[in-house]
């Protein structure tokens, strides 16, 4: 009864250097079964998986990988230039703002100083 | 999937920290963890490695504007139908007729967390419901769940396509479920 247990769903989340060693057929059997198990309850490894058999280069892979990850790297690059353009920004104001108070504290100083005198 | 990259985070964490401080590099985390799968459904639609190439970019930079929007409990399946959806409209852009299996989403929610006692009597209904089955999915689902065999070695010894196997097993599962919650109800 208790090998009913192998259709209740895995928790385990598959690596990639799992996910390869199937793809290249040197998966053990327990890994092949887990992964198979996994891919009849999620239709996007399944999906994956078909996709992927296309190749036969393990390497290929792994440079097309590659390739999309730097290209999102770029993707989020600009963003953050962006955001810290941003912050710069705002802290000229800062410095503006204080620069200025700090002007019309002595403007107000001399002011009082040149009257008072007088 | 996941690679050595902060595997102790979840997808939905994540999600959560690019909310809390607007660090886009928290999504740059996430979307890594599946280029490879994404890159393989585009392949499996597409067909050709340039389309999927371009799919998965334009699937990030959906992600990236959309991601961290409105709540998404489960990133995964999420970008599973993004991917999905961006695939779909490039094949009906091309005028391409490729019928796209249905495909069950991805089941997200984890099974109720039952007592020992709980499973022992599922595994009892499983028993009780198997006959119940179609006699294609009762084969596959025997072969693969009891007898552990791959798909190449159903394919094999059943004569049916990997794809057919493929089927039989979901959708024999799928009716497992469906009687063993009727028995539930029952009893």
């Amino acid at each position: 009864m208790s090998e009913w247990k192998n259709i209740l769903p895995s928790n385990s989340l598959i690596t990639e250097e799992q996910l390869m060693q199937y793809l290249s057929g040197e998966a053990s059997e327990e890994l092949r079964f887990e992964i198979e198990k996994q891919m009849a309850d999620s239709a996007f490894l399944d999906d994956a998986i078909d996709g992927l058999q296309q190749y036969d280069s393990l390497a290929a892979l792994h440079s097309l990988k590659s390739q999309l990850n730097n290209q999102l790297k770029k993707t989020l690059a600009p963003k953050l230039k962006r955001r810290k353009r941003k912050v710069f920004q705002d802290q000229y104001w800062l410095i503006y703002a204080i620069v200025g108070i700090l002007l019309l504290c002595i403007m107000g100083y001399l002011v009082i100083r040149l009257y008072g005198n007088k | 999937m996941t690679n050595n990259r902060y595997t102790d985070i979840t997808d939905t964490a994540l999600i959560d920290r690019f909310i809390s401080d607007g660090n886009n590099a928290w999504l740059g985390i996430l979307l890594e963890r599946y280029t490879l799968l994404l890159f393989g459904v585009c392949m499996k639609y597409l067909k050709n490695e340039e389309e999927a190439k371009d799919a998965v970019q334009q699937i990030f930079i959906k992600a990236l504007e959309e991601l961290g929007k409105y709540p998404i409990h489960y990133p995964k399946s999420w970008l599973y139908k993004v991917a999905c959806n961006h695939c779909l409209m490039k094949i009906r852009a091309k005028k391409t007729m490729i019928a796209l299996t249905e495909t069950n989403m991805e089941q997200a929610t984890v099974e109720p967390t039952d007592t020992a006692a709980d499973k022992e009597q599922n595994f009892i209904w499983l028993e009780e419901s198997l006959p119940d089955l179609q006699p294609d999915q009762r084969s596959c689902v025997t072969l693969f769940y009891l007898q552990k065999k791959s798909y190449q070695e159903i394919s094999d010894s059943t004569g049916f396509s990997l794809l057919q196997v493929k089927s039989h097993i979901q959708n024999g599962k799928r009716n497992l479920r469906i009687i063993i919650d009727k028995k539930r109800k029952e009893a």
